[in-house]
């Protein structure tokens, strides 16, 4: 043990003892020194509920703060997901030709798309069980819209080799009413 | 009713379903219906026993494909009719909603040859 150690234990005694010597002879109180059992657990239930409340609340409010956040992220990736479809249209229709390929990745997107969007949902309905719908039904409609859209005829007719420009503008149309959904879904997240 | 018969779309028609008519392309909705599905439901029905309809495998399904399948098959033989007597099966729920909607609420698109 170093000196500077040793001193302070020191004076940490030669504190207590002054300490209880003080509080003993205090002049103007009458220390009552005799305590009853459900006095000490009187204070002792006090002060835990005073530490315990503070700390179950905050707790709670965090644990439901990780959760949002994780659904939140779960709508980004999902997003980020579909996002990928409209740049493969628009990569496609820049090149001014679109083959069975470019089709075939187009419905694996959409595949891909489709198990992120029921994991949302099972996500949403565990965090605002039977509420889900108010997060998640928008998201869905307009879902389903850009999916009717796009994969409808005549992109996968065999004979369709090249997006024209009406399909473009529709699809990303339909692309920016399904970001918007989401986005109101953050947000709607974000404030319950 | 009991399961006595299944189509296995990516084993017994293709993994790449098309569009929404023959005259669209290759393996499309209408040649689905016509030649695996319509068969297949009209003798489940008959014969009073449910068709199994297994639809993992393949790429994707387009909306058209399953317009021209199943959205054709509930306009000619009602919705009701359709989800009696047919079950389907995939790993993934939103697929079969997909299906189950377009026959509750089937689409009709006019046929341009």
């Amino acid at each position: 043990m170093n000196p500077a150690r040793i001193l302070g234990l020191i004076a940490i005694i030669i504190f207590s003892a002054l300490m209880g010597f003080s509080i003993d002879n205090f002049p103007f109180i009458d220390w009552k020194k005799e305590v009853t059992i459900a006095e000490v657990a009187n204070i002792a239930l006090t002060i835990g509920l005073a530490v315990w409340i503070p700390y179950a609340i905050n707790s709670k409010l965090d644990k439901h703060k990780d959760q949002k956040n994780e659904v939140v992220d779960d709508c980004k990736n999902t997003l980020s997901s579909i996002r990928q479809i409209k740049e493969k249209l628009s990569a496609c229709y820049s090149a001014g030709v679109i083959s069975p390929l470019d089709k075939d990745a187009v419905n694996l997107l959409f595949e891909d798309a489709d198990n992120k969007l029921y994991n949302l949902d099972v996500y949403l309905e565990q965090l605002f069980g039977s509420n889900h719908g108010l997060y998640y039904n928008e998201i869905q409609n307009c879902y389903n819209n850009y999916w009717n859209f796009v994969t409808d005829s005549p992109l996968m007719g065999s004979n369709y080799t090249q997006i024209d420009l009406d399909f473009n503008m529709k699809q990303i149309q339909l692309f920016n009413n399904l970001e918007q959904a989401f986005r109101k879904a953050i947000m709607r997240i974000h404030a319950s | 009713m009991e399961i006595r018969d299944n189509i296995n779309i990516a084993q017994d028609f293709t993994k790449r379903p098309g569009a929404r008519y023959v005259y669209e392309g290759d393996y499309s909705g209408e040649l689905f219906l016509d030649t695996l599905l319509r068969p297949k439901f009209e003798s489940a029905v008959n014969n009073q026993y449910i068709l199994s309809i297994e639809l993992d495998g393949v790429t994707g399904y387009p909306s058209s494909f399953i317009s021209g399948s199943f959205g054709v098959l509930s306009m000619e033989k009602t919705a009701a009719l359709v989800l009696r007597h047919i079950n389907f099966i995939s790993s993934s729920p939103t697929k079969i909603e997909k299906f189950e909607e377009e026959i509750k609420n089937p689409k009709s698109r006019p046929k341009k040859p």
